[in-house]
Order: structure tokens, then sequence, then C-alpha cells
């Protein structure tokens, strides 16, 4: 131990001499510290693999649907909350566990700035796991979502509230217990909150904790859902901040007062309030002729997996009175009619998208669902007996002229027949005519089935 | 020492009683400190934590006058003007064992509000003067518990103060740095007020200028380092205790302090010569 000049031999280093110190002065290296030595690095990438592998999984939900992909970030980010929240409690109970609080406590900084300096790194590490999470999910939407609308911003202001929230609880009971199981015990508990708040996704108290695996398709959040959001989440994450370490604690009202104002038009809103319909949603894109190809704005990127099937369908039916000329998406609720010569079809979702759509036969679904508005007999599907028993053997026949139809259709999944016998004999009886005998019986069948009328077509 | 000075003494306490759910952990103390190394010696438990923690702001006093460098730390603002211009080194110093010297010290002085640009220098500076300079970028976990100790000191100095506060500092220093502290410690006695819990008599004997005695809550006497040596014959009546005379002294007056509940004047080397008064204090104080 040396013993260097006095420090009084310079004037300026008298601390006495200086003014207090902004609250935020030299913070900067504090938290670049916190961040470097506190394994935060370890916890943003934990959380990012987390929240990535479970978007993975849903990955057919939200690549092409902005408002989609903003719910299920936020349900990833909802649902790892609980994981932030048991970081953000180890790191509070940091002082505590390593007897650092006596020294804290003999120096100048208030509690509430120390309480900001010691929430600041782990709420960086929230907010970049979160703001991560979606620039990759944004990117991997982007060739496919794109076509429509543009990535919404204001769940992520709500988003970024609620990360806060998470940060914010944890940290505040770290550093009003410390003991060494309250970070499992925070996740547990924070888990289970997110476990009872069990109500209908579309009640207005499931706007407050906003999870849902409903689809938002062909909807968009109202523009001030964002900051009411962020106003309900953020509100409580200041006050629990405030009333642990401000010197007044009353003040941690208004916050609060700010977080109802904040939950009430959520409430009052319920989903159909919170997500508008987008009119615009159902706005077609058609392109081509004989057949013309009509599709959403928002599946625009999808045109090529569907354009396919569609020029082959109608090759089948080259040359048949009555045959449809034009293949058109289903609108978001399946509205209104199509009218006569317009086949109405439904985009099938990727592999994994539902229990039946495995690699082996998702190829046949996206077949059958150009096929079935075409060629099924749809009109009385509510009234069995009024749909010719071998009518699913149009199909089956259909199936085998496409590419990758050649194998038993009904075996698959997607052609479900009344009478295997029936339908199986139509479809061979179908193959063995002749073009022209085919073409005059196929019109006589879309007329029957156009009129709803059995009656009026015999099998082949 | 110059408590008659115009300006007032860096520590002035006054009749300090610091209760605890029934026990009584300060019992009517009084004790002036200003600049200068003020020794505080007691067996386990005499309340000279308690009394370093009052002084560090920490805890409050359950009644009686704490006047720290000319203010009353009763208000938050007060409070907060106090720890501005003081360093305390608590009994027990946790640290975190991943920042390196440098970011644990600098993180402190942050806490103690030292300017930002100056951060830096009085980083270097402090560890410099604990002797720690070589091991700035070393991670603590990776120090030796005297090192550790001696961080904690670098953490109490940043910041220049003008009431430095040390609960055992040299626990855990090996005699040479203990030799190094004692020197530091005079060091800082030249521009501070520096008050010192040991149980190393050796230490009080080296370093300080004076010396309070405490047991049970009470204090026992103050003087200086030379008076406590001296009253090795007069009050342990020639039993050797061993140890150097202060250790003696100071044993002795724990002992007639006990069985008396008193302690006598305790005569100076020179007599009338001494630069402090020797003080007593009975058990009903």
């Amino acid at each position: 131990m040396s013993a260097p000049a006095s420090p009084s031999a310079d004037p300026s280093a008298d601390p006495s001499a200086s003014p207090p110190a902004a609250p935020s002065a030299g913070l900067l290296p504090v938290l670049r510290t916190e961040l470097r030595r506190g394994r935060f690095l370890w916890w943003w990438a934990a959380l990012v693999a987390v929240q990535l592998a479970g978007l993975y999984v849903y990955r057919w939900v939200w690549q092409e649907s902005w408002a989609d992909l903003a719910q299920y970030v936020r349900n990833l980010a909802f649902l790892t909350g609980p994981l932030l929240a048991a970081l953000a409690a180890r790191h509070g109970g940091r002082d505590r566990r390593l007897g650092a609080e006596q020294l804290a406590a003999s120096v100048p900084r208030s509690r509430l700035q120390r309480t900001v300096a010691g929430l600041l790194p782990v709420l960086v590490c929230g907010t970049a796991a979160y703001l991560t999470v979606w620039l990759v999910t944004l990117a991997a939407a982007w060739p496919s979502a794109s076509a429509y609308g543009r990535p919404l911003v204001g769940p992520v202001v709500g988003d970024l509230g609620a990360v806060a929230l998470f940060a914010s609880a944890g940290y505040v009971l770290g550093r009003l217990s410390g003991g060494a199981l309250l970070a499992p015990l925070t996740a547990v508990c924070g888990y289970a909150v997110l476990l009872v708040w069990d109500v209908p996704h579309s009640s207005g108290w499931a706007q407050l904790v906003p999870v849902t695996f409903e689809r938002h398709e062909g909807r968009f959040p109202a523009w001030w859902t964002g900051p009411a959001q962020l106003a309900w989440f953020g509100g409580p994450a200041v006050a629990l901040v405030l009333a642990a370490a401000a010197r007044r604690r009353w003040a941690a009202v208004v916050p609060l007062v700010v977080a109802v104002a904040g939950a009430v038009p959520l409430q009052a809103a319920a989903a159909d309030g919170v997500w508008r319909p987008d009119p615009d949603a159902d706005r077609l894109v058609c392109r081509g002729s004989a057949p013309e190809l009509c599709m959403r704005a928002v599946h625009e990127g999808r045109r090529d997996e569907v354009a396919g099937y569609v020029r082959r369908a109608a090759e089948l039916l080259e040359d048949v009175p009555g045959a449809p000329v034009r293949f058109e998406e289903a609108s978001v609720s399946w509205a209104g009619s199509a009218g006569p010569g317009t086949a109405v079809f439904q985009l099938v979702d990727g592999p994994g998208a539902s229990w039946e759509s495995s690699e082996r036969n998702v190829e046949g679904l996206r077949r059958d669902a150009v096929l079935r508005p075409l060629l099924g007999w749809g009109c009385s599907e509510d009234v069995p007996e009024d749909v010719p028993i071998w009518s699913e053997g149009v199909l089956r026949w259909a199936h085998g002229r496409l590419p990758g139809g050649g194998g038993d259709a009904a075996s698959m999944g997607y052609v479900a027949e009344a009478d295997p016998a029936a339908a199986a004999e139509a479809a061979a009886v179908l193959e063995r005519m002749g073009g022209a005998e085919r073409r005059e019986w196929l019109g006589g069948y879309l007329a029957a089935r156009d009129a709803c009328d059995p009656s009026a077509v015999d099998a082949p | 020492m110059n408590p008659s000075s115009a300006t007032p003494p860096a520590v002035r306490v006054e009749n300090l009683t610091v209760r605890r759910r029934r026990a009584v952990l300060l019992d009517s103390l009084d004790l002036t400190a200003d600049r200068g190394v003020h020794g505080l010696l007691g067996p386990n438990g005499a309340g000279k934590t308690t009394l370093l923690r009052v002084l560090a702001t920490v805890a409050a006093p359950s009644s009686g006058t704490v006047e720290l460098l000319g203010r009353t730390p009763s208000s938050p603002s007060a409070r907060t003007a106090v720890r501005r211009r003081l360093g305390y080194l608590p009994q027990q110093f946790g640290h975190y064992p991943r920042f390196t010297v440098r970011e644990l010290v600098a993180h402190l002085a942050w806490l103690k509000e030292v300017p930002a640009a100056r951060v830096p220098a009085a980083v270097e500076r402090a560890v410099d003067r604990v002797g720690l300079a070589d091991l700035l970028d070393r991670r603590m976990r990776t120090l030796s518990g005297g090192q550790v100790r001696r961080v904690g000191i670098a953490q109490a100095i940043v910041n220049d103060p003008e009431l430095l506060v040390l609960d055992e500092p040299t626990a855990g220093l090996d005699p040479e740095h203990r030799a190094e502290f004692r020197a530091l410690l005079r060091e800082l006695g030249r521009e501070a007020a520096v008050l010192v819990a040991t149980h190393h008599v050796d230490d009080v004997a080296a370093a300080c200028d004076r010396v309070t005695v405490l047991e049970r809550g009470r204090r026992v006497v103050e003087c200086t380092p030379a008076e406590l040596a001296a009253a090795a014959g007069a009050e342990t009546g020639g039993d050797d205790h061993g140890g150097g005379p202060a250790e003696r002294g100071y044993t002795g007056v724990l002992h007639r302090f006990r069985r008396d509940g008193a302690v006598t004047p305790v005569p100076s080397p020179a007599d009338a010569g001494a630069t402090g008064t020797t003080e007593t204090e009975g058990a009903s104080a």
C-alpha cells in the first residue's frame, strides 16, 4: 500500500466541491459492466432460442400474416415471461445473497437509482431478446407476408410493456426476498398465473393477458391498442419499482392509474374491438384467363403453390359445358356466393398445420382443395341422402389424373367415400370413357350438381 | 483532534442509544472525533459495529444526537449530503465475484456519485493506495481473502471521503500488509476523520491518534494509545496478560470495568502532558 500525494493537492479532486452527480451520469459504464459480467448474454441467447423454437413449431400460422406473426411473437414473449422474471429475481437478490446490502445502504445514490440501475440490464436483456425474435421472424415471414399489409408495430409497443412488467416484478421480488429458491418459485408462480387466466379469447378480460392461439387472419389491431397495452403492462412495472424503492412510495399510484386507463378500453373493446376486420383482407388479385385464378392479396405470395393444381384441374374439364373458368380463393368469412362458372377453394397450410397435414399427404390435400369445389357434390352435404353414393368416385378419378394422385385417394384421408365400391366403380368407368363421352357426362354431372338435383344424373 | 475549533467536529455523538427489540446495543454513548485516526476497541458484542453502522448512516439511532460532518443525518437530503463525503467498509464486504477489481471499484464510485469523468483515475489511485495496482483487471473471485479486504478499503476511499468508517479493515490481512495498512491509515487521517473498529490492539497503538474502548454498548474509556498502554500497569496490578503494553492496558481496563462498573482515570505517560484528557464513565452513564 503506497502513499501517493494527498488528494487535496488537486482542488478538482475534492468531492465535496463537486455538484451532485446527475442520476444517469456514468450509468452507461455500469450497465456495460453488468451486461458483460452478469451472464446476460447467455440469458439473452436462452430466451431467443426458446422463443424461436416455439415459433418454429407454429411457422405455418405466422409466416404469411403480419397479424398472426404479431400474435405469436406476443404469445412466446408471454410464455417466456416467467423465465425472464426468474432471471430478474435472481439478479435482484444479488446484493442480499452476497451480503452487499450494508455497503449499498451507505452510498448517496438513492434506493430508486440503485434499483433502476440494477433492473436496467435485465430490461435490456429481455427487450433485446424480444426484438431479436421479432426481427428474425419478420425476416422469415417477409417473402410470404409482404404481399399484403405491413409489419405491425403497435403490438410490439404493448409487448415491450409486458417485458418490462415481467422484469420489474421479478427484480423487485428478488430485492425484497433474495432466497435461493426465489428464482424457480417466481417462474412457477408466473406460469401458474398464466394458466389460471383461462378466459374465452373473445372476452374483454382475455385482452388483459392477450395470449391466444386463435388466428387473426384478415384482421388488424386498432391503433390505440399498442399504447393501451403499454400503459396496462408498463404502468404496473413502473408502480412496482416506485413502491419498492421510491422515497415517496405513494407516487406508485400515478402509474397504476395510467395502467387502469389502459386496461379499461381494452376490456371494454373485447377481441372484436381490439382486432378489427380488415376490409382490404378479402381483396382479390386475379391473373390469367381460362382459367382465371383469383387469390386474396394477403396470399399473393402463394400463387405458384396453387396455380399448378388449378391449371391441371382446368385441363380435366376442357370443353366440358358449364365447367368453371374462374378459380377464386375463399374469403375470410366464407361470406357471399361466387356465382356460376366459379370454383371457390381454400388454401391448405403447410406440413404441421394440423394433425392430418403431414408431409405425406399435404400435397393430396392441396390437390383436393382445388378439385373438390370443381367436381365435388357439395351442394347438399348436410343432407347425406341427397348426395349420390358414387359422387366421390368423380374426385377419385380426378385425383388419379393429376400428378402424384395415382394412389388410393380414399386411403390417404382426403376423399371420404360413403360407398368405396361404388366410388371405385365410378372412377374406373370415367377412366375408360372416351374423351367426347366423358365431356358429355361431366357436363351433365356439373349441371345436376349446380342444380343440386341428384336425380338429374346417373352414375357414369 | 480539535473539538473546540469553530468548525464542527466530523463526528459528534451525544447520548446515543440504539435498541433492537429488547436488547440495548448502544447505551447513552458520547463520542467526538475529528480529523485523525480514531480506534474503536472492544470485545465481540460491545457495540463497535452498531456504532459504525450509525456513523455510516446505515442504522438509525433509537435516541440521542448524531452529527456527522456538521449535519444531522435524520432527513434523506442530509443523509445524502453526508454520504457523498463518507467512505464505509462494513464488516462483511459483499462483492460481485465476476467483476474485476477495476469494475467493482468503478461500480461503487458510481454509487458514491463520483463524477463520471473522474472515475477511471479515482479507481486506479484508490486501488494503487491499497497496493493492488497489479491486480486491477483480475476477477474478484480469484483474489485471496486479504486482497478482497484491500479492495474493500479501496472502494471506501475512492471518493476521497472526509469521514471514513472502517469495520475490521485488517481482518484477513497478513502482517506485511497490516503494517502497510497502518501507514495508509495514518496518511488518510491527515485529511479525514477515520474511525476504525478492530480487534488488533497493535493496529490501534501504531496508527490511531485516539482510542475508545467499548463494552456492552457503553464507553469504558477514551484516551490516546499511549495512555491505554500506560494503563497496563495500573489496571492489571502487575498481572502479565501477554501481548504489548497497549493490549495489556486494553485488557486491564476491560477487567476493571467489568469488576467495578467504572474505570478510574488512566495515568498518561507524561501525566499532565498528554494531548487529550482521560475520561471515565460509570456504570450508570
